[in-house]
């Protein structure tokens, strides 16, 4: 019994370190440190100005102002993800309830920002490009998908707690004791020393991996839409598509060091249950799939308070 | 169990801070204002003048520009509207008493133009009752509640005084510190409700007002 109160307590406090982070982070709650959320500020602002500079260096000297649009725009991702958006609470969640693999979980924050850039690029390719859309209604797009991709994020979570779900409840059906209390030595339950260290190299689902993908990054970044509208009008759309590419490798910089520091809290969980007693290892999959259910939980309620936000916020009085 | 609920427990008090705290700037607005005086040395209206950064520029103006510059008709009209929306936001300004808020008027004269590629905008925004500048503790801020667009007084000169009395005023720009108790409770805010102490409000300068 102490030893599954240590593990819950050692998942229950991984997350909360987790939940520290997102609250520290710059630009969004911040409150921890001031002075980096001026930092982040003023260092967006400053880079958000000169990239008008830079798009229209393109336009008026040629292929070779290309390469600082780049580094701007990079930067500019960057800095600008640096920020609790919620696609970053989605992807840690799901890393930290669901994969193990470092690889993977770094290459779930660079798809996710990939396909936003890319859907950003395709609203205004299409809107604006093949169907000659006022610019207003081409940014008006982004706001419908938006409430899409909530929506979506929602029904991840749900997909996600009906999956673990599923796993506990077979669990407690085969093995009848488990509801009989937890107090007696558990010698029986048939489950082998070790399973941490397979829930260590296992990784999650490919269709998990890409539902958080599509949930996340069909959303496209606002502020790559107005980059590619002012590279349109300044007639340098190649340039503008390469600048946002270039914002979307910033974003997964960014997202990669949080998935990154997701998927060690987890290893380091995993490890510390390994290290447990034999007659332990079967709640250590208990554990693991009650993390998972949580961890849906936690997503599909974020789903539905952003969808419930998006839908009752008026809209932007400029814009 | 019980742990599972605490898990659960901690996640859903982030899950209620995220909308909030999810919103960051897209557009930057560089602010420009001038404290306005009646003849007896009274603070009657602040006038405004903002500055778009050139992406939201490009933005609004392609639209009403089907070649070459827009015309000033055009711009006109732009400002108008964006007024009219702008007015059950208080144009985005809070002018406060000893740090209480005080009435502001509807704006009526604006004007517009473009400086260079940014598009600004400038008007007057009449207190509803004069407010005295040596003994108000005058003081007020800018900013969008959303945080959306992100609004910010020059560094040169920020603010001017239009009909003070000579040399016996002055402004300081106080920018925002935000304690951690403050910005968890306005992230825990319901998105749709704007109270006193929304993130775009927590990010916003204090431009203090003192007359001798």
């Amino acid at each position: 019994m102490m030893e599954t109160r240590k593990l819950t307590l050692i998942i229950v406090a991984t997350v909360a370190v987790l939940l520290g982070v997102f609250a520290a982070l710059p630009g969004g709650i911040g409150g921890g440190w001031p002075w980096l959320v001026h930092i982040v500020a003023d260092t967006q602002r400053a880079l958000h100005a000169e990239l008008a500079t830079a798009v229209k260096a393109v336009r008026d000297s040629g292929p070779a102002a290309q390469l600082w649009l780049i580094g701007l725009s990079f930067l500019y991702g960057v800095f600008h993800a640096a920020g609790p958006g919620h696609g970053k609470v989605v992807i840690s969640t799901y890393l930290l309830t669901h994969e193990s693999q470092l690889k993977r979980g770094i290459g779930l924050a660079f798809a996710s920002s990939f396909v936003q850039g890319l859907t950003a690029l395709a609203i205004v390719w299409i809107a604006v490009g093949l169907l000659g859309w006022a610019f207003r209604d081409a940014r008006g797009v982004v706001d419908d998908i938006e409430v899409a991709s909530f929506a979506l994020v929602g029904l991840l979570g749900f997909a996600l707690m009906v999956a673990a779900g599923r796993r506990l409840f077979s669990r407690w059906r085969t093995s009848g004791h488990a509801h009989s209390g937890d107090s007696h030595a558990c010698g029986t339950c048939g489950h082998s020393h070790g399973i941490a260290q397979q829930d260590l190299d296992k990784s999650s689902s490919w269709a998990g991996m890409a539902a958080v993908v599509l949930a996340v990054g069909i959303r496209p970044c606002s502020g790559g839409v107005l980059v590619l509208l002012f590279a349109h009008v300044a007639g340098v759309p190649i340039s503008g598509a390469i600048a946002v590419m270039a914002m979307s490798l910033g974003t997964a910089a960014t997202v990669s060091t949080l998935a990154a520091l997701a998927v060690h809290a987890r290893r380091t969980s995993l490890r510390l249950a390994d290290a447990l007693p034999e007659d332990r290892a079967g709640r250590v999959s208990t554990a693991l799939d009650a993390v998972a259910f949580a961890g849906g939980g936690l997503v599909l309620a974020l789903g539905i308070s952003l969808v419930g936000a998006a839908l009752q916020a008026p809209a932007h009085p400029l814009f | 169990m019980r742990r599972l609920s605490a898990v659960l427990v901690l996640g859903l008090m982030m899950v209620l801070m995220v909308p909030k705290a999810m919103a960051h700037p897209h557009a930057w607005v560089d602010v420009k204002s001038t404290v306005v005086f009646d003849d007896s040395g009274n603070v009657i209206a602040l006038d405004l003048d903002w500055l778009f950064d050139a992406f939201y520029t490009v933005f609004v103006l392609e639209d009403i520009t089907a070649a070459g510059d827009p015309p000033q008709q055009a711009l006109l009209d732009l400002a108008a509207q964006n007024l009219k929306n702008l007015h059950e936001y208080n144009y985005f300004l809070e002018v406060l008493t000893h740090g209480a808020r005080w009435d502001t008027g509807a704006v009526d004269t604006y004007e517009t133009n473009l400086v260079g590629d940014r598009l600004r905008m400038a008007f007057r925004v009449p207190l509803a009752a004069p407010l005295n500048a040596k003994t108000d503790a005058v003081s007020f801020k800018i900013y969008d509640p959303t945080y959306y667009i992100e609004m910010v007084h020059v560094e040169e000169n920020p603010v001017a005084f239009d009909g003070a009395p000579l040399g016996a005023c002055s402004a300081v720009v106080v920018e925002p510190s935000p304690d951690e108790e403050a910005v968890t409770f306005a992230a825990m805010l319901d998105q749709s409700q704007t109270g006193p102490n929304d993130l775009g409000r927590l990010f916003a300068q204090t431009v203090q007002v003192r007359c001798q």
